[in-house]
């Protein structure tokens, strides 16, 4: 075996023993990926909006980050809780890799969700939750690019009578901006955690 | 395949990376308030502010719709509650925190008839339940309170 042979053979065995270390569940093979593949991998479209904190928000900032993606509103009765909730139980799974992973909640409700309510109403679930907002005007072409669906349906004469009809596939874009793969409402969190982990560094 | 450039453990990473992680021995899921202290905490904090009134409900409008209640209820609050208000409805098992059973005999029930309505307006802070006062009309409110009301079971041979 040549010098270089053996250097070679000694780093490959270095890293692979460092993989060993870092990865927690490394007796367990992980298989394919489990959502579903969005076709050719296209670049996340961009995004100029304030978050609940009144920070402008940018995907260009989150390379290198894995980034989930769920279109919702404070006041969902049903979808928009449990996923919210499901995400909390994806980043405990993950442990320490969470870090590496960004969870975005995109209002559909702009006459209702301020900033505030949906600071207010992220914490419950994880202050690291990040929650966009904006004006219709603002978010209206956000609908368009990522292909949401969302109409308001009333159910009273109240200003605030109504639910949103929404979108509630959930988006997972990779370190290189590209979305990967889309899971539909009730995925199993197992599948999620187990594509990011393929995705994590 | 995890991709050789990427390999790197936690612990060579800078400590400013680590300050979303909860405090140790503490999940997120522990963080949603779940636990039974939040639970008592809220109890006792509206037993202090509703003082007698605690243990007496409101008194419902008389032209309050049965029918209209439960149109609400279906809408608004059976995919947590479940159909017959038990708390197993259909994403009840996705949520962080367990619903509340509505339809709890009063002789059973963890909050009374006053405390639970209080919490469809208000919300319980740091649970999923949203403050429905935000949303629903007075009217459409005594709608929903005199429907779940009709869901409470009576024997607790029924459970």
């Amino acid at each position: 075996m040549s010098k270089r042979s053996a250097r070679m053979a000694i780093t490959c065995l270095l890293a692979l023993t460092v993989w060993a270390g870092c990865n927690d569940d490394s007796s367990a093979p992980l298989e394919g990926f489990r959502g579903e593949p969005v076709e050719g991998q296209p670049p996340v479209p961009q995004l100029a909006l304030r978050d609940q904190h009144g920070e402008l928000f940018s995907m260009a900032d989150q390379a290198g980050r894995l980034v989930l993606i769920f279109f919702g509103f404070v006041h969902c009765p049903d979808v928009c809780p449990a996923t919210l909730s499901s995400w909390a139980r994806i980043l405990d799974e993950l442990g320490p890799q969470a870090n590496s992973v960004r969870c975005v909640f995109i209002s559909v409700d702009p006459k209702r969700d301020t900033p505030e309510r949906l600071a207010q109403h992220l914490e419950i679930y994880g202050s690291e939750f990040v929650g966009l907002v904006g004006s219709e005007s603002e978010l209206a072409p956000v609908y368009q690019d990522f292909g949401v669906y969302r109409e308001e349906v009333r159910f009273g004469q109240g200003d605030g009578s109504y639910v949103v009809d929404h979108t509630t596939t959930m988006l997972l874009v990779d370190g290189q901006g590209r979305q990967r793969f889309r899971y539909e409402f009730n995925t199993p969190v197992d599948d999620i955690v187990h594509d990011l982990r393929l995705l994590l560094p | 395949m995890v991709p050789l450039w990427g390999l790197c453990c936690l612990a060579c990473e800078p400590t400013d990376k680590l300050e979303h992680m909860p405090p140790p021995g503490e999940s997120r899921s522990t963080q949603l308030g779940g636990d039974p202290g939040r639970r008592n905490s809220l109890r006792q904090a509206l037993r202090t502010e509703l003082g007698p009134q605690y243990d007496q409900p409101e008194v419902l409008d008389g032209t309050v719709r049965w029918d209209r209640g439960a149109q609400l209820y279906e809408l608004l609050c059976q995919s947590c509650h479940g159909i017959d208000g038990s708390g197993g409805g259909r994403v009840s098992d996705q949520l962080s925190v367990s619903p509340g059973d509505l339809a709890a005999p009063l002789d059973e029930a963890f909050f009374s008839v006053r405390a639970q309505q209080e919490i469809v307006r208000r919300g319980s802070a740091d649970t999923p339940m949203i403050a429905w006062g935000e949303t629903l009309e007075e009217p459409d409110l005594q709608a929903l309170f005199k429907y779940v009301a009709s869901l409470r079971r009576v024997d607790r041979g029924q459970r």
